[in-house]
């Protein structure tokens, strides 16, 4: 059994890259390559960054909620303040089913898992 | 977006009662080398930590104290103290401090008052390992174990330790130290080679280096770990594998250098003075194998690696005031910088950027990945602490026990798993390790 807490506690590698956005201009982008599809841009590598791992929450919860899976690339870091998290980026009310198995998880919190 | 400027003061403020300066309150620290204090009873000696100005001294047990340097009395300062029988005394009026802040005599006072019973004099936990001396300055209730790092378990035969004072800013050395793209041109030679400067000898078997020139422009990759996060440095190395440089970086200012195996290993700790200036400690170590004579003289005397120190100091020879001995004719002939070692190339530009660097002014780029993480995490851990909540990482005594890899893995690979078996400090380190036979193969694979 996998919890959301552990997949939230998960770390996930961070990296930036540059690329040309659809003006043509050059952008900075924020990749989880083990997140495939979680990206985020931005003209500063730094705003990019916050933008990515702000996202991931959301990111990881909204995969869940599909059934598709998320990779756990390696151990959770077990002292991980999860529930301020999800506070900071608006998702508190999903800190009742942090402690559920993910394969249990409702579509929104609220309902029944 | 740049960083702001209060955030920024944030960053970059240690001392008491400022943000950053709580979180650095919440780890073990270096503060000194055993060799200031060499014998029992020797003169206290003065150090600045975090903007605090304390002393240290080694009682007549050998055991350390490190003490506010004010005397509670009338704050007159105790390095002139005596140490003497088991404490010491402020040679004001005589009042005898033990190492733990216990006032032993008030001889100016009646004894029947035990005016003494009331008065303490701040002390901070200390620990002694291979040649550096921790303190821990934080609240006693979130007091960690200490850490444990490799080279603090090594025989005293396999292990160089130096301290150098550096005029600026813990956090803009510390950046350097996380910024692997610029050993492609600070460290270099304008005839492609690395630059080894005296120290051919002890940086012999860094073979892979060859990719520091050929692949300028390296990506960079960030996770988080139980002691903050490790900075994956990623270049071409022919068709099938990457060359990987993966640092290891600790709160809250420490890092170990990416090493190949066999190597010298090098960890760095960067200790606040005050805002404006900060201690390196730097340890190399082999983890198998005493260093050889000449390495030590070489570290000793101001080599490649460490610098040379103004004898009876740990202030550098090279500094901004002589604008670090660059010689122009140097540069010209080869040296990128015209500044002779590694450490003072590095100071060369960061020292300059201003005591404290203004880092609302700067352009950051995708090579700056590794510093903008190390800043958030910083900043993060800082505020956090600030709103009562607890930090993130472990403080774990076995987390520390790691090394810096410097390797060649298979494209396909993620970094920081498959670096996992040669970070480990528990394995050898030597170059017959399976890990260090891989070789590059194809287009690229020189490295010329």
């Amino acid at each position: 059994m996998t919890t959301l807490r552990e997949l939230l506690s998960t770390p996930f590698v961070t990296s930036v890259t540059a690329v040309q956005g659809p003006d043509g201009g050059w952008i900075r982008r924020a990749v989880a390559p083990e997140l495939p599809g979680h990206t985020f841009d931005h003209e500063s590598p730094w705003a990019a960054i916050d933008g990515l791992v702000d996202g991931t929450p959301a990111f990881i919860i909204d995969r869940l909620r599909r059934k598709v899976p998320v990779p756990v690339a390696r151990p959770p870091l077990p002292w991980k303040d999860v529930e301020s998290v999800l506070r900071e980026v608006g998702l508190e009310a999903w800190i009742p089913y942090l402690d559920h198995d993910v394969d249990d998880l409702p579509e929104s919190p609220g309902e029944p898992g | 977006m740049v960083l702001k400027q209060e955030d920024n003061w944030m960053l970059t403020s240690t001392n008491p009662g400022t943000e950053m300066g709580e979180l650095f309150r919440r780890f073990w620290m270096p503060a000194l080398l055993s060799e200031e204090i060499p014998a029992p009873d020797t003169g206290p000696v003065r150090v600045t930590m975090l903007g605090e100005n304390l002393v240290a001294f080694r009682d007549s047990d050998g055991e350390v104290g490190l003490v506010n340097e004010a005397c509670p009395h009338r704050t007159a300062s105790l390095y002139f103290g005596r140490n003497e029988e088991g404490g010491l005394r402020c040679v004001y009026h005589g009042w005898k401090f033990d190492r733990n802040g216990t006032c032993l005599e008030m001889p100016n006072e009646p004894t029947e008052a035990r005016f003494k019973d009331r008065v303490r004099l701040r002390s901070y936990p200390t620990h002694e390992a291979n040649g550096v001396i921790w303190a821990y300055m934080g609240p006693e209730e979130d007091q960690p174990e200490v850490p444990r790092f490799e080279w603090m378990e090594l025989p005293p035969s396999h292990i160089f330790v130096g301290k150098v004072e550096v005029g600026c800013n813990y956090m803009q050395s510390l950046e350097g130290d996380i910024d692997p793209s610029h050993i492609s041109f600070l460290h270099q030679r304008i005839d492609g080679q690395v630059d080894r400067g005296s120290s051919r000898e002890v940086r012999a078997g860094e073979n892979l280096r060859r990719f520091t020139v050929t692949d300028t422009a390296p990506k960079y990759f960030c996770v988080d770990t139980e002691y903050g996060f490790m900075v994956g440095t990623r270049r071409d190395a022919g068709t099938d594998h990457y060359y990987w440089r993966v640092t290891p970086w600790f709160y809250p200012a420490g890092s170990l250098i990416p090493r190949e195996a066999g190597t010298l290993q090098t960890c760095l700790l960067r200790v606040p003075l005050d805002d404006e200036r900060h201690h390196l400690f730097g340890v190399y170590y082999r983890p198998d194998a005493p260093l050889t004579e000449k390495e030590r003289y070489e570290f000793q005397h101001g080599g490649n690696l460490f610098q040379a120190t103004i004898p009876g100091t740990y202030k550098p020879t090279q500094t901004i005031e002589n604008d670090f001995l660059r010689d122009r004719s140097e540069q010209r002939a080869g040296s990128y910088t015209g500044v002779k070692g590694i450490a003072p190339q590095d100071q060369a530009v960061t020292v300059t950027m201003g005591r404290v660097a203004d880092r609302t002014k700067e352009r950051l780029g995708t090579s700056d990945t590794a510093i903008i993480y190390a800043r958030r995490s910083l900043l993060r851990e800082a505020k956090s602490l600030a709103k009562g909540s607890p930090i993130t990482p472990s403080r774990r005594r076995d987390s520390y026990f790691l090394r810096g890899v410097a390797m060649l893995l298979p494209r396909d690979e993620p970094f920081d798993v498959a670096a996992l078996e040669a970070m480990d400090a528990n394995g050898p380190w030597n170059r017959d390790v399976p890990w260090a036979q891989v070789q590059a193969v194809g287009e690229g694979a020189s490295g010329t």
